[in-house]
């Protein structure tokens, strides 16, 4: 009767251990990371680098428009000198969600922001630099509006001020993290 | 009465199979003359290419699969170009190309082969690696083999098709898998081989080279994908041959070093299985060792010894013979 409850026991440890690490860490897809490898070593023009996560305590996230849990927010380094950072989200389109980076200057400026997944046919206008450029330069006290300081996409109404709305919550939320000075400002 | 009878149906049947045989003859000498019509139509429109041209190079990205690919710039450049039929047999045309830069300047450029109902042909793998092998006879009846060959003579693609003379258009199409274009050789690592779609069209003012070209990423054991597409459009304007002077005296002084070239480039491409071919020697591309013995006018014994040092897979050269 002991011998079967510390099994039973061990296994409910094991069950709840396997579901925190679940619920924890949210792995990147490897097509997902080539992608963003791919843009960060085009967009620095580096060789090389190394993404550091930066964790942000739960309560600070709460307050955050755009979810900052793991895997999301990162210090991105090369040669041990720290470029930039990057922030990883995804955002809905007509019928289903796209993925997107915004990849900053040290100054917390956006440098460029790209879509590298997006799962549907109609909308894909917004992966196009012509559009995406709009973001480039604002700062977290800036925030675009679609239609007004970000132009509209005919044929892409939805994705487009889908993105434009992420763009303002990641900004939004970047200024959170810089007065709470989770990130230091060189 | 039964001798007139069995006469009479003899004779039927004679004439019968004369006419018979008269209406075969006539049929055979009508598709021989419109074969030979054909084939010939097809020569004027190869020859048609020949001569003094100013040429514009037109060359846009439009789509790409992933969303996060970014297009790059247009490729635009302008040129004179002298085309010279260099050989000129019963079935093989030879067209080779100059560039002439800053009206002075001529350049050896590309060369384009065409051979008739040609069985021999080569495809670009990848990773300068070519396969040379052997079309059935039946699927290249009637039909033109495009050999397109680099500055220096060494291959870059190939493809069999027919020309097309209708609707008062004359124009060739192929598709084919070819190395990096030159414009992005050196400037681009993302894809690695150019599946081009060629369409050589004879106007009333010269000719156009369209191209739907597939940048493609090929690796071992993979199936490709495919990067972007691009869209080319190089047109050929026939100008007068006296402003191509330059070119045409150039070749009068190096085309029997050039012909020495291409016999050597006969004896490697005589062949079947792999062709690879290192990028360079010394630091050097093939094209830039040329120009020295070019200006030696070297003997067809360092020429040999000049490409056999480009050959990488030695072993298997020369395994079969014509």
């Amino acid at each position: 009767m002991l011998k079967v409850n510390r099994k039973l026991s061990i296994l409910g440890l094991l069950i709840i251990a396997t579901l925190l690490i679940s619920f924890s860490i949210k792995e990147i897809d490897p097509r997902l990371q080539k992608k963003i490898d791919t843009a960060i070593l085009a967009t620095y023009e580096v060789e090389s680098k190394v993404l550091k996560n930066v964790i942000i305590p739960a309560e600070i996230n709460d307050e955050t428009p755009a979810s900052l849990l793991e895997n999301s927010f990162f210090e991105i380094y090369s040669n041990e000198i720290k470029i930039g950072y990057l922030y990883l989200g995804e955002a809905p389109s007509m019928k289903r969600k796209f993925d997107y980076i915004v990849l900053f200057n040290t100054d917390l400026t956006i440098k460029k922001s790209k879509v590298l997944i997006y799962r549907e046919d109609h909308g894909k206008q917004i992966g196009s630099q012509r559009w995406l450029k709009q973001f480039i330069g604002l700062s977290t006290d800036d925030q675009p509006t679609y239609g007004e300081s970000i132009d509209a996409i005919s044929g892409a109404t939805i994705s487009a001020s889908s993105m434009t709305k992420a763009m303002a919550n990641v900004l939004k939320s970047v200024k959170i993290l810089k007065e709470k000075q989770v990130l230091k400002i060189e | 009465m039964f001798n007139n009878k069995f006469i009479q149906t003899f004779k039927l049947l004679v004439m019968r199979k004369l006419t018979l045989l008269v209406m075969l003859f006539f049929a055979i000498a009508t598709f021989g003359q419109l074969e030979t019509t054909k084939k010939q139509q097809d020569i004027a429109a190869i020859k048609a290419m020949c001569g003094c041209y100013e040429v514009t190079f037109k060359y846009t990205e439009t789509f790409a699969p992933e969303i996060d690919y970014e297009k790059h710039l247009d490729y635009t450049s302008g040129a004179l170009e002298w085309a010279e039929l260099i050989e000129d047999s019963n079935n093989k045309l030879s067209i080779q190309h100059l560039l002439l830069v800053r009206d002075t300047m001529v350049i050896k450029h590309w060369r384009q082969d065409w051979e008739y109902e040609n069985q021999e042909v080569f495809y670009y793998d990848k990773d300068n690696n070519w396969k040379f092998s052997t079309l059935p006879k039946e699927s290249v009846e009637g039909q033109w083999t495009q050999k397109v060959f680099q500055v220096d003579d060494s291959p870059r693609y190939s493809g069999s098709a027919t020309w097309i003379h209708a609707d008062g258009k004359h124009y060739w199409e192929n598709k084919t898998d070819s190395p990096l274009p030159r414009r992005e050789y050196t400037k681009r690592k993302d894809y690695n081989v150019m599946k081009r779609g060629n369409r050589q069209e004879i106007t009333s003012t010269g000719w156009v080279h369209e191209q739907d070209n597939d940048k493609i990423i090929r690796e071992d054991n993979q199936e490709d994908v495919l990067l972007a597409q691009e869209k080319g459009y190089n047109v050929y304007t026939k100008v007068a041959d006296e402003k191509c002077k330059p070119a045409k005296d150039w070749w009068v002084s190096n085309n029997k070093f050039w012909g020495k070239v291409r016999n050597s480039w006969d004896n490697v491409y005589d062949r079947t299985g792999d062709l690879t071919l290192l990028k360079s020697v010394d630091k050097e591309p093939l094209f830039m060792h040329f120009y020295k013995l070019e200006k030696e006018n070297a003997k067809p014994r360092e020429i040999n010894k000049l490409i056999k040092n480009f050959v990488a897979d030695k072993s298997v050269s020369n395994v079969k013979s014509k």
